[in-house]
């Protein structure tokens, strides 16, 4: 089972391009245990509407449970993963949560 | 770096009218089209009622469709609490008339890491906007949205962006806020007035024991507006300004002529009290103000006009049986549907509400006359200058509808003296009749006189009179004794001219002779 996530930004420019690379940088090497969908909310206003969305960029840990929010461009990567829950990647075997030193974290 | 601006042929901004009753008075016809204010108000003051309000008579009154952003509380607690107004939001959001943006506190977790904005805000205001063509918005409250991002700053800057969209789409806003103190800063962190147009203030006033709750426009910018506090009272229809000073005193002024019920103070009055007069009865308890009111109101149905009796001190059946007691069927009136009695404690509720409670009482029954008994039973439940407040919104308002009221006010001591109520009403009354007390030789006696009887000739004499179970019988005026009314009666001697008189055949005396 893998984590989603939900990055909203209002446009592909600015701050949102800056929170988009940041986020990719971090949940690069966590690999595909790690999902990501990016939301426009300039182009998809109902989908803002629909999380509750005020504040961009914001990225929201849709499932599984702990639901977390972090909003910013996410410059402080270990901040983002300790809010996020993702320090523990859970093992797709045993479906129990390992715990997993990331050593790619900070590259 | 801005242009500079073609600022030739530009029209002043033009107003939309609120629709809450009362407002309009205070803004000279409205808010400015399309520009935003900004109206605070301490706990509990009305303002989410007066945001709802504005685009539920938006909807209802002028076809205009609207958005409220709510930052604090959720959308199905204002839809609940909004159906004790007999607002129906549910269907006005079926209808795609209304819409909530739900920027309430979300319960997921949040932190902040770095820089961010409030777009995903605005998006949602402006395609709310769109999807409904909407011309009013609410944003309510700042305050709330400040808890949330806890950045004055960038809260700020995001309210001058979402503002300018608003106007852009040429939305006119209404932002709410809080403060602390009902008479220090305008708002609570000192900055959001700055955005809007046009500042409102609400206030809910502890003053000896009594809540008053009061509106204030501030400003707003390029219009004139009327300064000061105004009453204004939620009802179960919503918010009610009663703006005093825009009563004029342009009533015409009628000659017609009714009758009190009592023959000879028709006579003292010159012929009955005009139609549209406001009668006030002063007397110590006990007196017969009572007896006069009931008289009063008996001769209206007796006529066929509708009455409408006012009761602060007796219940409905105390009053029906002591009319019975006088020979007068009450509850025969009120079958008929002449007479309309209201029985209410003074205490039950502030002074507005009593006086717009009475205003719908008078446009629902349409009464040709009014009896309050008393009046002073209000004094004694609110400040001074609540009840002249309270006095004057109801004497305009009887006088345009032209019912005739009498009014009775109960004097502190049982020989006169000085009532408060009569301090201040007394200039505002058109009839002034005193009944007093008058203790001539071991015996105690009543007297009655008019002494006011505004456009008119009045017998200007002290009248006894005495009650029994044939009511109230005016007889002879008081001879020979001086200061019944001003202060201990004393007994003088016959007057040169009463001996001159007693010397011959008394003649039949004429209405308004004076000896």
């Amino acid at each position: 089972m893998s984590i989603s996530l939900k990055l909203f930004v209002a446009g592909r420019t600015g701050i949102g391009a800056v929170a988009e690379r940041n986020l990719h940088n971090l949940v690069g090497p966590l690999g595909s245990g790690v999902e990501v969908e990016i939301i426009d909310v300039l182009e998809h206003p109902a989908l803002a509407a629909r999380d509750h969305i005020l504040a961009t960029p914001a990225v929201v840990r849709i499932a599984p449970p702990p639901r977390r929010k972090v909003i910013g461009d996410l410059s402080e990567q270990d901040l983002v993963l300790a809010q996020l829950d993702l320090m523990r990647v859970p093992d797709e075997r045993t479906h129990t949560a390992q715990t997993e030193v990331v050593h790619e974290r900070g590259a | 770096m801005k242009e500079a601006h073609n600022v030739e042929g530009l029209e002043s901004t033009p107003k939309i009218p609120v629709g809450i009753d009362g407002f309009e008075y205070l803004t000279d016809g409205g808010l400015p089209k399309g520009r935003a204010a900004y109206v605070v108000g301490s706990s509990g003051t009305g303002k989410t009622i007066f945001g709802v309000e504005f685009l539920y008579r938006g909807i209802t009154l002028f076809g205009e469709p609207g958005v409220f952003v709510t930052f604090e509380e959720r959308p199905e607690d204002i839809v609940r609490n909004m159906k004790n107004l007999g607002w129906d939001l549910g269907k006005l959001i079926s209808e795609e008339k209304f819409r909530f943006v739900d920027a309430s506190p979300d319960s997921t977790p949040c932190e902040v890491v770095g820089t961010y904005d409030l777009s995903g805000l605005l998006v949602q205001v402006e395609h709310a906007i769109q999807a409904l063509g909407a011309k009013r918005a609410v944003l309510d409250s700042v305050g709330a949205l400040l808890y949330q991002f806890e950045n004055p700053a960038l809260v700020r800057r995001e309210l001058f962006r979402l503002a300018d969209s608003l106007k852009a789409f040429g939305v006119t806003a209404i932002l709410t806020g809080e403060r602390l103190e009902e008479y220090g800063p305008i708002s609570r962190f000192g900055t959001e007035e700055f955005v809007a147009d046009s500042v409102v203030v609400l206030r809910n006033v502890l003053h000896e024991e009594k809540c008053r709750r009061t509106i204030q426009v501030l400003k707003i910018r390029g219009q004139s507006h009327l300064k000061g506090e105004f009453p204004f009272t939620i009802t179960g229809n919503g918010i009610s300004v009663l703006p005093l000073s825009a009563i004029r005193l342009s009533q015409e002024s009628s000659n017609e002529r009714l009758s009190t019920g009592n023959a000879e103070l028709d006579r003292m009055t010159g012929g009955g009290i005009f139609k549209d007069s406001v009668f006030l009865v002063s007397g110590p308890t006990g007196s017969g103000k009572t007896l006069m009111s009931t008289i009063f109101a008996n001769e209206g149905c007796r006529t066929g006009e509708k009455v409408l009796l006012l009761a602060y001190e007796e219940s409905r059946e105390q009053l029906l049986r002591n009319a019975q007691s006088w020979g007068m069927d009450f509850q025969a009136w009120e079958t008929q549907g002449l007479l309309k009695i209201v029985c209410e404690y003074p205490e039950v509720m502030g002074l507005e509400d009593h006086l717009l409670a009475i205003r719908r009482q008078i446009e629902q029954f349409r009464p040709n006359r009014m009896v309050m008994d008393s009046v002073s039973a209000m004094e004694r439940v609110a400040t001074v200058r609540n009840f002249r407040e309270f006095v004057i919104g109801l004497t305009s308002f009887v006088k345009q509808e032209r019912v005739c009221s009498l009014m009775t006010s109960t004097t502190p001591q049982l020989s006169g003296g000085e009532s408060v109520t009569e301090t201040h009403i007394s200039t505002i009354t058109d009839i002034i009749a005193l009944l007093r007390y008058v203790e001539i030789a071991g015996e105690l006696r009543r007297g009655l006189a008019v002494i006011k009887m505004r456009g008119s000739q009045h017998d200007k004499t002290v009248h006894e009179y005495t009650i029994d179970s044939t009511g109230l019988n005016v007889g002879e005026r008081f001879r020979n004794i001086d200061n019944i009314l001003l202060g201990v009666p004393k007994v003088s001697g016959p007057s040169e001219s009463d001996q001159l008189e007693g010397m011959f055949k008394p003649e039949a005396s004429v209405p308004g002779a004076t000896t």
